[in-house]
């Protein structure tokens, strides 16, 4: 079957399995930025945003998100321009291997649009859907502190 | 593998007679279909078009939309009924990627071991709006007992009478936030000064899938808050489980009783929530 998606504001249009989950059809048209974590929806590594809303793609038949707004990490920020986000994960440090990060970064994005100045149970509560197993997370809330900071005061 | 087709009907009546064909299961945008797979269906009906994305407080009743996501319900509820105990519950299950996807109708046809709705559900005495091939409206019990009655049938909605007007506590039995949880312990309740004049107690991932302690129940409503103390709770509050990776039937059976205590004390002597 196909489906037409607006994947970081550019139209495409792709063919895919009737029960192809959003996250293969992605990695299949080069958006390997999207990650390939547990598949179960348990990591998170494979969270875009859909819709305006974080989501596991992994958990999500591509023939669903047909039509609809889909963000992936590249859609907010590259090397040469990063997201205030990015910025501060690279700055506090709250990367090692970088597998979970741009999910992290995903999920953090979507906090900080919502909730400008987050408590940390916030933070905790936004990002307990992505894990990650190499930096403990203190890193992780620093970067998120630090980029609201940024964010908010325009820094 | 089988040929799957895709529908997207935007009225309830074009899903309803899409979905009285043989082989063809409703997709409201949550995981269940994504974990079972699709092989054993010839036709996938996707419920994101129909007018089912609402919420609504009418004379008291609190009306969902099947197409209502846990995350959707939670954020609604919080600024509508903050103490309503579908917040805490809706709001703590899985993780905010799922929570974002999983909807109450899905929910409602699953009603998987794990649930974090099926509790509060049960003591804020729902109903299950369908409709469909199965067209009305259903009790938890009638909705259980009846899986038949689920086929070619359609949830539009759940009722929730009441649902803003009880204090309630939720726990949920977890290592980490976002594991399924072993059981859930839902209590609700209203006071008039020293009178406890309704409680209701439930918990879910037993044997039972969902047991209202009735006995409980029947001991402290319309009674003093006193009399709580009188109850032997945790001896009535004991819950049949099969062993689970969080522990042996004995414990979880335990556990759980501990957590309705604790519940109870929580709802009907202060003290704030537990979890």
């Amino acid at each position: 079957m196909k489906g037409s998606f607006i994947v970081n504001g550019k139209k495409a249009e792709w063919s895919f399995a009737p029960d192809a989950v959003l996250l293969d059809v992605l990695r299949n048209n080069g958006h390997t930025e999207v990650h390939r974590g547990c598949g179960e929806g348990e990591c998170g590594a494979c969270a875009v945003i859909l819709e305006g809303r974080l989501v596991n793609s992994c958990q999500v038949f591509a023939a669903s998100a047909a039509g609809q707004k889909i963000t992936t990490v590249a859609g907010i920020g590259s090397i040469h321009s990063p997201h205030p986000i990015q910025q501060a994960f690279v700055e506090a440090g709250a990367i090692q291997c970088g597998f979970c990060t741009p999910a992290m970064i995903l999920a953090v994005f979507c906090l900080l649009q919502k909730t400008p100045n987050p408590t940390d149970d916030e933070i905790r509560k936004a990002l307990d859907g992505n894990l990650c197993r190499c930096t403990g997370y203190v890193k992780i809330f620093e970067a998120v502190r630090l980029a609201a900071r940024r964010m908010s005061s325009n820094e | 593998m089988n040929r799957i087709e895709w529908y997207f009907p935007e009225t309830i009546d074009e899903a309803a007679a899409l979905l009285a064909r043989e082989r063809t299961v409703p997709h409201g945008g949550g995981t269940g279909l994504v974990k079972s797979g699709l092989s054993s269906f010839s036709g996938v009906v996707d419920l994101a078009k129909l007018p089912l994305n609402y919420l609504k407080m009418e004379k008291g009743i609190l009306e969902i939309g099947a197409s209502q996501t846990f995350a959707s319900v939670a954020e609604n509820l919080s600024n509508l009924c903050p103490d309503c105990i579908l917040v805490a519950a809706l709001g703590s299950a899985a993780s905010t990627p799922l929570r974002n996807r999983i909807t109450i109708g899905g929910s409602v046809s699953f009603f998987p071991p794990w649930s974090d709705l099926i509790g509060p559900f049960s003591v804020l005495e729902g109903e299950i709006c369908t409709e469909g091939k199965n067209s009305g409206t259903y009790d938890l019990s009638s909705w259980l007992a009846n899986r038949p009655v689920q086929q070619g049938t359609l949830v539009t909605s759940v009722l929730l009478p009441d649902a803003a007007d009880w204090d309630s506590c939720y726990y949920r039995e977890v290592r980490v936030g976002f594991d399924y949880p072993a059981f859930t312990v839902s209590v609700v309740a209203r006071k008039n000064g020293s009178k406890i004049e309704k409680v209701r107690a439930a918990v879910s991932g037993g044997l039972e899938r969902v047991t209202r302690l009735s006995g409980i129940e029947d001991g402290l409503n319309g009674k003093d808050l006193s009399q709580l103390a009188s109850l032997d709770v945790k001896k009535m509050a004991r819950v049949t489980f099969g062993r689970k990776p969080a522990g042996s039937a004995e414990y979880l059976s335990e556990i759980a009783a501990v957590h309705v205590e604790r519940c109870l004390k929580s709802v009907l002597l202060g003290g704030g929530e537990l979890r």
